[in-house]
């Protein structure tokens, strides 16, 4: 079907966003090339790079596979078996993606302060992302047509059978989707690595950034890091499959009633238990008792404004994401060669660690003088770092919008930007607005880019915390902890409600 | 009300053409069913008369005024019609009477609005649903809904899209023939899309049949029932025997239905007759104009019932439709007796 061309303003917007997104990619390869060539190879090739390259692989890997298989298993459960308030276990699961890698970290290492290494990276990694698999699991099981199973059961198929032949097909894209998002988490994780000193490629970029002040060789290493996460994303999209639903099962919203399968209930609420027990209620215990064995010494007042100024730039990095995002997930509803551009370029900076975006903006913050060290500069990085979660939001939440009703209303003689303003995005803002809060609550948690970025004086309760940990302040750095899981947990509620009917996708990325 | 016309309509969706040399007259204020099967290319054909896809060729007018030619295609939003798509596409979040006001907003005073939602809402027999959302409605209200935001803008023309399909049997019938005197009662142009024969002949003023991207027939649904101008046209309105035959002459024919010898000389029978199952008497009693018969099936409606008859010379069972309970047994030897217009093809 031809498509009507794009309207002029809408193209403009697309530029200008475009062009930010742009920004770092833009510094970060000037940087790279202006060191000399000499070192640049020396960099590059010498031992401690395939050293960082391969803890960084092995990490993820290891992450990875942990987290899908626990997050598969554990959805898969809440699905299938019947469990006594199975809507609070739901909920309870999706918690932990509300506590940042940094403060798991703190709250294990505050308990047993010779934590540290490869095997606890992990242990940490995958007890963080595994809500993402979880969320992506759940999410696609119950879009399964429940009597595609009982049709295949009736076939001949047993249950396992069934998983593998009929379900597992239709929610591997999902889970395929959930990994990824792992995946990412991992490569780009500063505060954990750091912590609990393994030698991935953020924490060797930190390193050398602020050890020597050298920005190329930061750099160089970036663009490495960058290239996985490329190649990684690449990838996932690559083994996507794409199932078409036929029109009846998307029509009729099949209401589908699990299967209790009672025999399985003890060993299920046995794993679902030492899940969250490692995973939210330890973690959780040490850091309120930490937090009241300190009540006496804490200053109110800073916490206070800290809080306030984590909230105000989080919000405002979460608005700009949505302006950069509007036209673009507008855009990506055609079929065009500048979608496609557009949708490779926001891979590009889907792919930067916030390390790395801290880095490239600094360096562009130090040309533009009257941005360096604003506050301006640092909800910036936080609205390119989630820009693709808010494309990816407003485009999922116009897609979602039925044709037909669009042509309505230009046949009720409406054209067609008041079409969107009156029919797309009214239907579509439920979706969009889960967008902007989900990325409220990263900005909230960001540390590396935050660390880099922020003027000097300013503190988020992230940057903070962090500072009483890494001199092993833990009293101090409870309170700041404390209130930055519970106001990020509240958003991560509300667009994770555990809600059946809702069936969220998890839009993350 | 206008009338509708279109010209040696072409309709490409990629390098596919859809819709070739397609011509259509709708007078003023007629209610006509473009009744086809699916992938025929009706409902492409409603949305290029809506303007939502353009066409490659041909002209598309509403009364005087062209609406789309290949110099000129005037946008959906200005092209003034009613357009009810399949399952009605309420807005999901909209109210029944903020659905109805949809296209008034803003171009009509408040006052105005209202006034003209309240009777568009008598009109389709929903006043008091005005408060409820298009999820608290049942199908058929759905599409009494979308019929009432159509006929707001007071369209030109209204283009209905196999707007009954969603409804389950019991209610079709009831909903349709509602629709189609509202239509009526407005005195409204109107076009349907159907697969359905009885939907078409029962509600329409015209029947336009579609085959494999154009018209071919147009006329009253009594006109396209009796005098279909193929065999497969004939299938589209109903049951149909073909069985062969030769013409002697406009008002002769021989075939073993009407000449118990025309067997013998099966070689002459170079064309087919086409028969409705109704046409078909059976006797127990002989008669000179009756052919000797078997029954071979009895499919039983209640209402009426289908009988296979077999007959010598015809290869495929015939079927003859028979009223009320019916004494006849499987296996039975009867008369078959013909009666009705010839109907006489020559198949390349």
């Amino acid at each position: 079907m031809k498509r009507s061309r794009l309207s002029f303003l809408l193209l403009a917007a697309v530029l200008i966003s475009l062009a930010f997104a742009a920004i770092p990619i833009i510094y970060l390869f000037t940087r790279a090339v202006s060191s000399e060539q000499t070192t640049l190879s020396n960099l590059i090739f010498r031992g401690k790079t395939l050293e960082i390259f391969l803890t960084t692989i092995s990490l993820t890997a290891a992450v990875v596979t942990l987290a899908t298989i626990l997050g598969v298993g554990l959805g898969w459960i809440l699905y299938n078996v019947r469990l006594p308030k199975s809507n609070l276990l739901r909920a309870l699961t999706v918690l932990p993606i509300a506590i940042p890698s940094y403060v798991f970290t703190y709250t294990w290492i505050a308990v047993f302060p010779g934590f540290s290494g490869f095997w606890a990276a992990t242990f940490v990694l995958v007890l963080s992302t595994t809500p993402y698999v979880l969320l992506a699991s759940l999410a696609s099981l119950w879009r399964v047509d429940w009597s595609q199973y009982e049709v295949a059961r009736t076939l001949g198929l047993n249950s396992w059978q069934t998983f593998f032949k009929v379900t597992f097909p239709q929610i591997r894209n999902s889970i395929a989707a959930g990994a990824l998002l792992v995946a990412l988490y991992t490569l780009s994780d500063f505060g954990a690595v750091s912590l609990l000193g393994v030698d991935t490629f953020t924490r060797a970029i930190s390193n050398i950034y602020r050890g020597s002040f050298d920005r190329s060789a930061a750099a160089v290493l970036a663009l490495i890091l960058v290239l996985i996460s490329l190649i990684i994303i690449s990838s996932e999209n690559r083994t996507r499959m794409s199932i078409k639903l036929p029109r009846s099962a998307n029509r009729l919203n099949t209401v589908t009633e699990p299967m209790s399968k009672k025999s399985l209930t003890i060993p299920a609420l046995l794993l679902i238990a030492s899940y969250l027990a490692l995973g939210l209620f330890i973690p959780m215990g040490i850091l309120i008792n930490r937090f009241f064995s300190s009540a006496a010494s804490i200053n109110i007042s800073n916490l206070f404004i800290t809080g306030l100024s984590t909230v105000s730039v989080a919000l405002l990095g979460a608005l700009i994401a949505l302006c950069l995002g509007l036209p673009l997930g507008i855009l990506l509803q055609q079929d065009s060669k500048l979608a496609k551009f557009s949708e490779r370029s926001l891979l590009v900076v889907h792919a930067l660690p916030g390390i790395v975006m801290g880095l490239a903006l600094v360096s562009f913050g130090s040309k533009v003088s009257w941005l360096y060290q604003t506050l301006l500069l640092l909800a910036f990085s936080y609205a390119l770092l989630f820009m693709a979660k808010s494309v990816g939001s407003i485009r999922t939440g116009l897609a979602r919008v039925p044709k037909n009703l669009t042509e309505v209303s230009s046949t009720l003689g409406v054209n067609r930007a008041q079409t969107f303003w009156r029919v797309d995005f009214p239907l579509a803002a439920p979706s969009i607005l889960s967008g902007v809060l989900l990325i409220f609550l990263s900005a909230m948690k960001e540390l590396p880019a935050t660390l880099m970025l922020r003027p000097t004086g300013f503190e988020t309760l992230a940057t903070q915390m962090w500072r009483y940990t890494s001199i092993s302040q833990f009293s101090e750095a409870a309170p700041y902890a404390l209130l930055l899981v519970v106001i990020a947990a509240i958003p991560t509620f509300l667009i994770n409600r555990p809600d059946k009917n809702t069936s969220n996708e998890g839009e993350i990325s | 009300m206008t009338s509708l016309q279109v010209t040696n309509l072409e309709v490409k969706i990629g390098d596919r053409v859809i819709l070739s040399d397609l011509n259509l007259e709708v007078a003023s204020g007629k209610f006509a069913a473009i009744l086809g099967p699916s992938g025929c290319g009706k409902t492409t054909l409603l949305r290029a008369i809506a303007g939502l896809i353009t066409p490659s060729a041909g002209a598309i007018r509403f009364g005087n005024k062209l609406v789309s030619v290949s110099s000129l295609v005037l946008p959906p939003h200005k092209r003034n019609v009613g357009y009810v798509p399949q399952e009605g596409g309420l807005f999901p979040h909209l109210r029944v009477a903020e659905n109805v006001a949809f296209a008034l907003k803003g171009k009509v005073e408040r006052t105005e609005r209202e006034e003209i939602v309240s009777q568009m809402l008598a009109l389709v027999g929903l006043s008091t649903f005005a408060k409820r959302f298009p999820h608290e409605l049942s199908g058929g209200q759905q599409t009494r809904v979308a019929l009432a935001r159509a006929l707001a803008i007071k369209p030109a023309l209204v283009l209905l899209d196999e707007p009954f399909s969603a409804l389950d049997q019991a209610l079709r019938g009831e909903i349709s023939a509602e629709v189609v005197a509202l239509l009526k009662e407005s005195k409204t142009t109107a076009l349907m899309v159907t697969h359905d024969r009885e939907d078409a002949l029962v509600s329409a003023d015209v029947i336009a049949v579609m085959r494999k991207g154009s018209v071919v027939q147009y006329g009253s649904p009594t006109e396209i029932y009796l005098n279909p101008i193929s065999a497969d046209v004939a299938e589209s309105t109903g049951d149909v025997v073909t069985i062969p035959a030769h013409k002697v002459s406009n008002s002769e024919v021989i075939s073993p239905l009407h000449n118990a010898g025309a067997s013998r000389a099966r070689a002459d029978l170079e064309g087919l007759m086409l028969i409705r199952p109704e046409e078909i008497l059976i006797s127990r009693v002989e008669d000179s104009k009756a052919v000797r018969a078997k029954i071979t099936k009895i499919n039983y409606y209640g209402h009426d019932a289908l009988i296979d008859l077999s007959i010598e010379g015809v290869s495929t069972p015939v079927r003859a439709r028979v009223a009320g309970p019916e004494s006849y047994s499987v296996g039975e030897n009867v008369f078959a007796h013909y009666e009705g217009p010839i109907r006489y093809f020559v198949e390349p």
